[in-house]
């Protein structure tokens, strides 16, 4: 519910959920080659992700503690997506996640929504 | 979690908007040569079928023990490809052609059409053609 003061997104959201998010591009890497490479760092602080292959490789992206690659969700080459949230899947959200390529390299769009910290200020 | 797939080219089992392609070539062999017509490589990560058609015909009529052959040629097939033979002694305007059934093709194979002769005065018009459907594997 918006309230007399409110002036951004950010407001808003600290209305509604108590903390602001934000979102993050491409984080860690914007592409994977033939090996394991690392896609999403451990943040305890992401609340969903999606992972875009803009590649003409398909691309299998792994969550940590999968160490092999066959065991993989597979995104279609030019334009697999794979997204997560945290009231559907829970932690692995948060979770370390790697991906490789089939024919490397292949460039991914990875767009991650990141918890922030309340900033001074801002509509309590 | 949810996973989507893209709405785009990919589907199984043949993409439901599959490149196609279609090739030609014309050679004319005199003398001891091999020449090439037409030449298609399956690329990587995608699967083809295809119909070949050759023909030829003798310009020069062949001189004696003079052979000549127009072939399709296909990775993997050792012996026994399609061909069409102008026997030495054949005269002008001999002709014959073939065309191939299906041929099912996966990435990295190769298909040619060629005419070679043998050395001597008789001279082959040969063509080539390949009509192609390519989708990913």
């Amino acid at each position: 519910m918006a309230r007399q003061g409110d002036l951004t997104i950010r407001d808003l959201l600290n209305a509604r959920f108590g903390v602001p998010f934000t979102p993050r591009f491409n984080r860690e890497t914007q592409s994977v080659g033939g090996g394991f490479t690392l896609v999403l760092r451990q943040d305890p602080a992401r609340i969903a992700f999606t992972i875009v292959n803009v590649s003409t490789s398909d691309v299998g992206i792994s969550p940590a503690g999968q160490p092999v690659s066959q065991k993989s969700f597979i995104l279609a080459a030019n334009g697999g997506v794979l997204t997560a949230q945290w009231d559907e899947d829970g932690e692995i959200v948060s979770q370390e996640w790697r991906g490789f390529a089939i024919v490397p390299p292949a460039t991914l769009m990875i767009l991650e929504t990141v918890i922030e910290k309340y900033l001074a200020g801002s509509t309590p | 979690m949810r996973i989507a797939f893209p709405s785009g080219t990919r589907n199984l089992p043949t993409d439901r908007n599959p490149l196609t392609i279609k090739q030609g070539g014309s050679q004319v062999a005199t003398g001891l040569v091999t020449l090439t017509m037409t030449t298609y490589t399956v690329p990587a990560l995608r699967r083809a079928e295809l119909v070949v058609t050759i023909s030829g015909i003798v310009q020069v009529a062949q001189a004696a023990g003079q052979n000549g052959l127009v072939v399709v040629t296909v990775t993997g097939q050792a012996a026994s490809s399609p061909a069409i033979r102008f026997l030495g002694g054949a005269p002008i305007q001999t002709a014959d052609w073939r065309q191939t059934g299906t041929i099912y093709l996966a990435a990295g194979d190769q298909v040619q059409t060629q005419v070679l002769n043998a050395a001597g005065v008789g001279s082959i018009v040969a063509d080539g053609a390949a009509f192609i459907v390519e989708y990913d594997a």
